[in-house]
């Protein structure tokens, strides 16, 4: 079974972590198009390459965004799920080690 | 005949046991240490099993646990391979798959029948529809193996997690010194052999007592690695358990399987594979026969010959199949010995005596081409042959590792090329095949291995692959009357092959599926490599053209119970299911959870509980346990910001102490789950969701919350909070006497939520309605539950409380017209459609489906959920029948069930809009064709003002 | 030596919190917190070990607290929650806690779970949240003797949702007992 590396547990075999799709950015609903809207609904980019996903550590209900190869299903870094809000990285663009979890109070 | 030899040191038996077996009903004795196989064969049994497809005789042919063709039944238990199983005393051996035992299967005239039985017969029989039943039936009946035993016992087998440093697979002596090395770095290393006992079949024993005296080794003996999974994850199958091996790095140190020669009648008792005869030698002291004849092409050959003579067995003639043998010292000494070497001959034809075994062979000179010279054959008088022609890498799980190999010319093997991370390769399956170096290759494997996993330093040694060829090019021979197998498993000979080939099945892929070349239970152990020669030959290409076929994990037969392991299944159970069980609950699965699904009472039937109990809810007071629910708290100044934009409905302006039902919707508007929220402060909420959502619903609520960043946060208190729903036209007078809560109607309205005191615990009382009377779902801490629990039953008595389970709940929502997401509503429902656009605050700025829900609601509703209703009399139809209308679907019944408060039967249906009117009629269609008439009508159905659950009327 | 054991400890306050100003309040009430996620600490420091309630850090915000058999602290401190301070989030706590200790623990663990425990350094404090067959469980490993009166050696926490208590004690208990050893629980 696959080993994943959880940003907050560490490695773990993917049996541990729940999947919650791909990250995709919702188009504005108050000024997208009907078509613009069910295209976000409903249709789902299968081209293989770097994707974002979205993966639950189901133990702790740690949420966490994984950016993985889907060519080749290598985890290439994981980020926590405020980087979603803040913005992530372009996939192509080189990306450095996940940050670290701080021991601080959120 | 085969037969047992004198006592040898080093052989594998205790002879002072006696071991007493039967055999196709008739006793036989071995010894302890021999296995089925071996003990069939020192009493000089002629064959041991009939063949899958044409049923012809088969003995003993590696007798390394791929002896696929001699599988037994054995007490019961079907395919159980002779060559490897222990006997036991007391064993009763039957051979599979007969019809009227081994000696007499009259099912032996197939053989007859070959050329009726063309490659692709499947393919080409079973396509007629009209015939396909009667095929089925008589190919179920003449195929197969064993015989399953239905009441069989079920074995709870351990199942465990491991884990190493570094793995190494194989125990001869590459894998030996590869274990060795990857420990003396450092390393915790595992060692798996498929033997029972360590060293392979020619390790020095120096090296097996360092490996067994080493510590930081643990051996996995007996034991199959089986299937190599991601990450280095590698199923260990040994007999009583299966071990899931965590590694960081692998050694594949498989070796070779020794490959038949193919040639006409290469499939007879007797004919055996050279590895094969002398292990049963070496170990079981039992002689392939009393005359041998090898068919030689390699070195290993002679080695062999030599064994076979100091132990006095006579070797008839050795057929090498080269003009010549390499310059060695076996081969000088077996010239010197005066064995009789034919050089440049080949076997043509094993001839079969009359018992059934090998009686003779054909031989005849073998031209540069490759041609034999079948005019000039001779016969050479024999009970045994043995082939001694080449190898295969045992390189099925280094190419599940991803690993990829190519075919060397020069050894005639595919070799690995590419390694993965963390995998290396050793031994005879990496081309390394005598003495010293394969020594060498282990240690620096082990070496490299240790080092990926971080421990010492990699060595750089270079180990040289083989010099000389230890497999022959093309060791098949053509007869024009075939029987010259490729695969034993599924009786497939050369011409098979040629023939899907020539049908177009001409890629290794191609062919395996279309002629099952490999398919059998060895899984092409030893007919994948002839049957790429007979391909690539076909083609007029080279091995190295074609590439391996990779076989799936587990790519050797494992047991079930090992797979199914101790079957845990975890459940979920309520603080109160110990009194259920004493209240005579009957059980139903809801999600994991079990939960009564009603209260058996002696001398009721099932429906008379069920209505006992609803009339309990409309008439007295009744109990059910709901803590199955999902729970859950959000706390923070953004809780109600939160709770907004997942539910459909507004709860940033909710009063504080009051409740409203919200409905969940996915993005693109469908109703996903529904529950009751409330709020106990300005900042805190305390809400539920459905049974069979809760997990996913709160994971889901994580993940937005996340996303979003509002300043609250999420706790699921689902097991750890108690919940029962009280109700009845008495529950508030019975509650009253156990709270400290004011529950008069002024004071606690319906609707409202309450904190205080239950019986001594500290509750969160709801006034809801979900089953449509006055009542109060109590929520108190998971360790209290049971307390209340007795506490209010006992209030209840005089009232004559009883208890209510998941059916009677149904029933009593039913008369409500409540709906149960997932029950009446389906993966496409949205609100409009389920009548509950009511609980949907399309004015809000944002909540989850609300964009979608614009589309939908400008489109129309595709359906509608409406009540109907059928006369009393009507046999009650089932959830799912559907409605037809003109002849097409209009529809399906949702829910349905028989009211005795309206005496009559009443349901929800979703309807095409068209239907969906109050008044109209419509016919559902029940399983027997039969059509119901049903009307729709208005729901709810009982006390529609809902007087009784807000004013507490029917006290 | 010693057979492996595996005792449910019910009779023990627990508390969870969660929230921006968890960590600050419970410094406040004078309980001494976990600097780093997925650790466990004393309350404070003691002259008999574990005398103080265990103070868990799940993750990085959310704390999780076990007193010990008829301890006060949680009972102290739980009732100044009754006056919401902000940013401070109760988490109900009813978890069913297991103790397993004894030899052959960690054949035991192999066949329920798939962290390699036998491996795990203790110098950190570290607390695991993992799925034990199959039911998410909170982890903590310690080298005895404790309070527990365990043997010396090392020996296990685990807390789980009471509602898989049943299975999860049922199921741990049967290979423990196949394992020679012996579970003191209670059924239902």
């Amino acid at each position: 079974m696959k080993i994943m590396v959880c940003p907050l547990n560490g490695p773990r075999p993917v049996a541990e972590f729940a999947y919650g799709g791909e990250v995709r950015r919702s188009p504005d609903p108050n000024t997208c198009s009907d078509a613009e809207w069910s295209s976000y609904v409903f249709n789902r980019s299968g081209s293989p390459g770097a994707k974002y996903e979205w993966w639950c550590h189901i133990a702790s209900g740690f949420w966490f965004v994984a950016l993985r190869d889907t060519t080749r299903d290598v985890v290439i870094a994981t980020f926590p799920a405020e980087a979603v809000r803040r913005g992530l990285p372009t996939p192509g663009a080189t990306v450095g080690p996940a940050p670290a979890i701080s021991g601080g109070a959120a | 005949m085969m037969h047992r030899l004198e006592v040898h040191a080093g052989e594998w038996l205790d002879r002072s046991v006696a071991v007493r077996f039967s055999f196709e009903g008739r006793e036989y004795q071995g010894y302890s240490g021999d296995t089925i196989s071996s003990a069939l064969a020192a009493v000089g049994m002629p064959y041991l099993a009939r063949s899958f497809k044409y049923h012809r005789p088969r003995g003993i042919l590696s007798f390394a646990n791929h002896d696929s063709n001699t599988l037994f039944q054995v007490d019961g238990v079907p395919n159980v391979r002779g060559d490897v199983t222990l006997l036991r005393e007391g064993m009763r051996v039957t051979a599979l798959n007969t019809f009227g035992g081994l000696w007499q299967d009259k099912a032996r005239v197939l053989d007859r029948f070959a050329r009726l039985l063309p490659v692709g017969f499947y393919y080409k029989a079973f396509h007629s529809k009209r015939w396909f039943p009667h095929w089925e039936r008589m190919f179920r009946a003449l195929t197969g193996l064993g015989e399953v035993n239905l009441h069989a016992a079920r074995e709870a087998t351990p199942k465990r997690y491991g884990f190493c440093d570094v793995l190494v697979i194989g125990g001869g002596p590459s894998g030996l010194s590869a274990a060795l090395a990857a420990a003396q770095s450092g390393a915790q290393v595992a060692l798996v052999d498929e033997s029972p006992r360590l060293g392979g079949s020619d390790a020095p024993p120096a090296l097996v007592r360092a490996v067994q005296e080493s510590g930081s080794i643990t051996l996995y003996l007996a034991t199959i690695a089986a299937g190599y999974y991601a990450d280095h994850w590698v199923a260990l199958a040994s007999p009583s358990r299966m071990t899931k091996m965590r590694a960081r790095a692998v050694v594949f140190a498989t070796g070779v399987i020794e490959q038949p020669a193919v040639f006409r009648n290469n499939d007879l008792p007797g004919v055996m594979l050279a590895s094969g005869a002398a292990r049963l030698l070496a170990r079981h002291s039992v002689a392939p026969g009393r005359r041998v004849v090898i068919i030689a092409a390699n070195l290993e050959a002679y080695v062999t010959c030599l064994e076979l003579h100091s132990r006095g067995v006579p070797v008839a003639a050795i057929v090498e199949l080269r003009t010549t043998a390499e310059s060695h010292s076996a081969v000088t000494s077996c010239a010197a010995l005066g064995l009789p070497i034919l050089q440049a001959h080949a076997p043509y034809e094993a001839i079969r005596g009359p018992d059934g075994a090998v009686a003779g062979l054909r031989v005849a000179p073998l031209n540069a081409a490759g041609r034999v010279d079948a005019d000039s054959s001779r016969h050479i008088e024999c009970d045994a042959i043995l082939m001694s022609v080449g190898w295969a890498a045992a390189a099925q799980l280094f190419l599940q590792a991803g690993g990829s190999t190519q075919f060397s010319e020069g050894l005639q093997q595919f070799i690995p090329t590419e390694l993965p991370q963390g995998i290396f390769a050793a031994g005879r399956m990496n081309g390394v095949y005598d003495g010293e170096s394969r020594l060498a290759d282990g240690r620096r494997a082990g070496s490299q291995a240790a080092a990926h996993a971080g421990l010492g330093v990699p060595s750089s040694a270079m180990v040289a692959r083989s010099a000389r060829c230890p497999s022959h090019r093309f060791a098949i021979i053509d007869h024009p009357k075939a029987k010259n197998f490729v695969d034993f498993d599924e009786d497939l000979q050369v011409k098979d092959l040629e023939n899907a080939a020539q049908e177009g099945f001409d890629s290794s892929e191609l062919l395996k599926r279309y002629s099952t070349v490999g398919m059998g239970p060895s899984q092409g152990k030893h007919s994948n490599m002839n049957a790429l020669r007979v391909l690539a030959r076909f083609r007029g290409v080279g091995v190295d053209q074609l590439g391996l076929t990779t076989a799936r994990p587990m790519y050797h037969p494992v047991p079930m119970k090992l797979l199914a392991g101790r079957s845990f299944y975890p459940e979920r159970r309520t603080p109160i299911d110990a009194q259920h069980a004493a209240l005579g609950a009957v059980w139903m699965p809801a999600g994991n959870w079990r939960r009564p699904e009603f209260y058996a009472v002696s001398g009721e039937s099932r429906a008379q509980s069920i209505d006992a109990e609803v009339r309990a809810v409309r008439e007295g007071v009744g109990i059910i346990d709901v803590g199955t629910l999902g729970k859950i708290e959000v706390y923070g100044p953004g809780a109600a910001e939160l709770l907004d934009r997942v539910y459909t409905g507004r709860f940033s302006d909710l009063k504080v102490g009051m409740t409203r039902y919200g409905l969940m919707l996915d993005e693109s508007g469908v109703i996903i789950d529904d529950g009751v929220i409330a709020r106990l402060a300005e900042q805190m909420f305390y809400f539920t969701t459905t049974t069979g959502g809760s997990a996913t619903v709160f994971r889901e609520l994580q993940r937005l919350n996340a996303l979003w960043g509002l300043d609250c946060a999420l706790v699921n208190v689902t097991g750890h909070r108690a919940a029962f729903n009280f109700a009845g036209p008495f529950s508030r007078e019975v509650l009253q006497e156990l709270t400290d809560i004011d529950l008069r109607d002024e004071a606690f309205p319906y609707l409202a939520v309450r904190s205080g005191q239950v019986a001594g615990a500290a509750a969160r009382l709801m006034r809801v309605g979900f089953v449509g009377e006055l009542g109060y779902e109590i929520h108190v801490a998971a360790g209290r539950g049971s307390d209340v629990w007795q506490a209010l039953f006992a209030a209840g008595a005089p009232r004559a409380l009883r208890p209510f389970g998941v059916e009677a709940q149904r029933v009593l929502r039913l008369e409500k017209g409540h709906l149960i997401v997932g029950q009446d509503t389906d993966g496409l429902t949205d609100p409009n459609e389920a009548n509950a656009l009511w609980a949907v605050a399309m004015k809000k700025p944002f909540f989850v489906g609300q964009r979608s829900l614009r589309i939908l609601q400008a489109r129309g509703p595709r359906q509608k959920l409406v009540g109907i209703e059928l006369a009393a009399a009507t046999p009650l139809p089932k959830e799912c029948h559907l409605v037809i209308d003109q002849g097409a679907i209009a529809g399906r019944v949702t829910s349905v069930t028989y009211s005795r408060a309206l005496n009559k039967s009443i349901g929800l249906a979703m309807l095409s809009p068209e239907l969906a009117q109050v008044g109209r009629d419509i016919q559902i269609r029940v399983d027997n064709g039969a059509m119901l008439a049903a009307r729709v009508v208005a729901a709810p159905f009982y006390d529609p003002k809902g007087l009784r659950q807000k004013a507490g009327l029917g006290a | 030596m010693s057979a492996p054991a595996l005792k449910l400890c019910v009779q023990r306050d627990r508390l969870g919190l969660k929230g921006p100003r968890a960590a600050e309040w419970l410094a406040a009430n004078g309980i001494r917190v976990p600097s780093t996620a997925n650790t466990w600490t004393y309350s404070a420091e003691v002259l008999a070990a574990a005398a103080a309630p265990l103070v868990a850090r799940l993750g990085t915000a959310e704390f999780f607290l076990e007193d010990v058999v008829a301890g006060s602290t949680l009972k102290r401190i739980s009732l100044s929650l009754d006056e919401h301070p902000p940013g401070v989030y109760p988490v109900l706590r009813e978890d069913w806690a297991f103790h397993l200790g004894g030899d052959r623990i960690h054949e035991v663990l192999a066949q329920v779970c798939n962290v390699n425990f036998a491996a795990l350094s203790l110098d950190s404090r570290p607390l695991i949240m993992t799925l034990m067959i199959g039911v998410a469980a909170l982890v903590v490993p310690q080298n005895g003797p404790d309070e527990q009166g365990g043997a010396a050696g090392r020996q296990y926490r685990i807390w789980c949702d009471p509602t898989f208590g049943p299975y999860l004690g049922e199921s741990l208990g049967a290979v423990v007992i196949e394992c020679g050893g012996s579970y003191t629980g209670v059924s239902g």
